[in-house]
């Protein structure tokens, strides 16, 4: 049953209601405008609210209003509103992308709340993870918002270690060993003796106990490059060995680091592992400043 | 907002629900379902801080928050059903086709996983290079491939990615050719034990090689000449190591610098992967020992730097 008796009254007053709401929108607007005790972010809700009513009871009006709608016979009805509701979906489906991305991540699992990664440039942990985002604190202390669907097609870096036996010492060392300390890779292996060996092992018990008495299971091996010149290399690898082991009780573990190219600059890879990230956060800035320190200085 | 407002709102919805139970005339269903609906909404906040309060592992909140609002979802549809009937069948096939358009994402990743699983294009433990990321392969899940680079970091490379892209395949098959038999020694029956065995030789034969091309700029101050003797006394000292001899080509010359390609050769990736960067520091050290050393007799003195107790093995 249609709201009015005939079409032409039906649009008098359907463009007569259309014209009141959108002098109702505009009236809202100079209002809010005026009054000054609503704070901004609520005003803009209402606003936003207020319109998106206002679009909805038009079209109800539009579609309840004209007789002639309701005399189509009920197939082609339903052929309009699927071809609408189509239409519609195809408009309005990157809305569900991220949801349908958010299902896949946590099936796959790839990454957990508490990880240090980099993804779309972006290098930070990993704050919350939601069905349609995943909110990352980057170093620099801001908070991005990466939705699913860019999750999704997107290359991820993870810097965190997930140990999958915790109770065992040797292969505690074996997880968290980098590929260069596999192929004892370290630079001042001129200087490597039995008593440096020793101290290397020690540092990691310590790790592993930090590790054990505090319940953690995973651990953060953070990494970034620094680029030195040839000239008087031997010393600075020396001054950037003995930073590191003054490092040590700040991440936990003294950084490491390695040569990985060569051309007109040496290039190195520094390597720091923490069980917190908040100490990765706090104290790289502060260590790649030393660093830069010896290798300009 | 100031309290009064908040009472605004109040009263608003308490008119609104005495509205609908008493003067709306809609059925009992639709005001029970109306009801159910708003139970969900008003218990989720407090339901997902029980759950985080509950629950450490991240999994199995997100899994039990999901059929929460699954069910959620079920009772508004179920709603809308009772409300009206074409009102349903619209937003259904809204959602359906909405919902089935974003499953490209999805079935893009796993059909590439599933043919980068059979294709034979590489293999786990393999080292390759894709979308600019070197290292080993560690997993191929639903929607990403998992890499260990160099430094060991691990990357997750979407499987999409991975197979619509140029793949470096530092790791590949190469056939063993064996000196073919004499006819006579074929005929002999009663050494068949031996053909058998012959045989799974053959099978067997297409072993793995890896060969990683590392390219490095030498500078203009090391002599030519020096260049191959050089070489050669890192590459012998590492061919223990790796297993095959590693070599070089030269590649080009830029800005008084020469480039040359640099080949690590081995049979198993994973040595290549941990070797590598202790080669790269021998050959670093044996090119520029004067550079590289300059100051550091006077700094070991100054600072009292004993020389290690135990002779180190070097090159």
């Amino acid at each position: 049953m249609a709201l009015f008796t005939d079409d032409i009254q039906a649009l008098i007053y359907v463009a007569i209601i259309g014209a009141s709401l959108y002098s109702l929108c505009r009236l809202s607007t100079f209002l809010f405008d005026k009054v000054k005790r609503v704070p901004i972010i609520r005003k803009n809700k209402i606003l936003f609210a207020i319109r998106i009513v206002s679009i909805l009871v038009f079209f109800y009006f539009m579609i309840e209003g004209f007789p002639s709608f309701a005399t189509i016979p009920p197939e082609y009805t339903a052929i309009i509103t699927s071809a609408v509701s189509i239409a519609l979906a195809f408009a309005a489906s990157g809305v569900f992308s991220n949801l349908i991305a958010g299902i896949l991540i946590w099936i796959v699992d790839p990454i957990d709340i508490g990880d240090v990664v980099k993804i779309k440039g972006y290098k930070g942990v990993i704050k919350s993870m939601t069905l349609t985002k995943v909110i990352i604190e980057t170093f620099d202390g801001i908070i991005v918002e990466i939705t699913n669907s860019d999750m999704v097609s997107s290359i991820i870096l993870n810097y965190t270690l997930k140990l999958k036996y915790r109770k065992n010492f040797t292969r505690f060392k074996r997880e968290i060993r980098s590929p260069q300390d596999a192929g004892n890779a370290r630079i001042d292996i001129d200087l490597f003796d039995d008593e440096k060996r020793k101290k290397e092992e020690s540092d990691i018990k310590n790790l592993y106990t930090m590790f054990l008495e505090n319940d953690h299971s995973i651990i953060h091996a953070y990494t970034f490059t620094m680029k030195v010149s040839y000239d008087g290399f031997r010393v600075k690898v020396q001054k950037m060995r003995k930073l590191c082991n003054d490092f040590a009780e700040k991440f936990g573990y003294p950084p490491s680091f390695h040569i990985y190219d060569f051309s007109y600059e040496i290039f190195l890879k520094f390597r720091i592992m923490s069980l917190e990230w908040r100490k990765l956060f706090r104290y790289q800035p502060e260590f790649a400043k030393e660093l830069y320190k010896i290798i300009l200085g | 907002m100031k309290k009064r407002y908040y009472a605004l709102i109040y009263v608003i919805l308490i008119a609104i629900a005495f509205w609908v139970f008493y003067l709306s005339g809609w059925e009992q269903l639709i005001i029970d379902l109306i009801i159910v609906s708003v139970i969900f909404y008003i218990l989720r906040e407090p339901f997902t801080a029980l759950l985080n309060y509950l629950l450490k592992k991240r999994l199995f909140r997100a899994g039990i928050l999901t059929i929460y609002n699954f069910v959620w979802g079920f009772f508004l549809l179920w709603l809308l059903f009772a409300i009206s009937l074409e009102l349903f069948i619209a937003i259904i096939s809204f959602l359906i086709v909405a919902v089935s358009l974003n499953f490209k994402i999805i079935l893009n990743n796993m059909t590439s996983g599933t043919l980068l699983l059979t294709s034979g294009q590489f293999e786990i433990g393999d080292l390759v290079e894709t979308n600019g990321i070197q290292g080993i392969v560690q997993e191929i899940n639903l929607n990403y491939t998992r890499i260990r680079e160099f430094d060991g970091v691990s990357v997750l490379i979407p499987n999409s990615n991975v197979y619509g892209t140029t793949v470096v395949k530092f790791t590949h098959e190469k056939f063993k050719i064996f000196k073919p038999l004499k006819k006579g020694e074929f005929k002999k029956k009663k050494y068949y034990r031996d053909y058998i065995k012959l045989i799974n030789k053959i099978i067997s034969s297409n072993i793995k090689t890896t060969i990683y091309v590392k390219q490095i700029e030498i500078l203009g101050s090391l002599p030519p000449e020096n260049l191959d003797g050089i070489l050669s006394k890192v590459f012998d000292f590492y061919e223990p190591i790796f297993g095959i001899r590693s070599d070089y080509a030269v590649d080009t010359t830029k800005f008084g610098r020469l480039k040359l390609n640099l080949y690590v050769k081995s049979e198993k990736p994973s040595i290549v992967h941990n070797y590598l960067d202790s080669f790269l520091r021998d050959l670093l050290f044996q090119l520029y020992p004067d550079e590289l050393y300059e100051g550091w007799e006077d700094y070991k003195k100054e600072h009292s730097i004993e020389p290690p107790k135990k002779e180190v093995k070097e090159i």
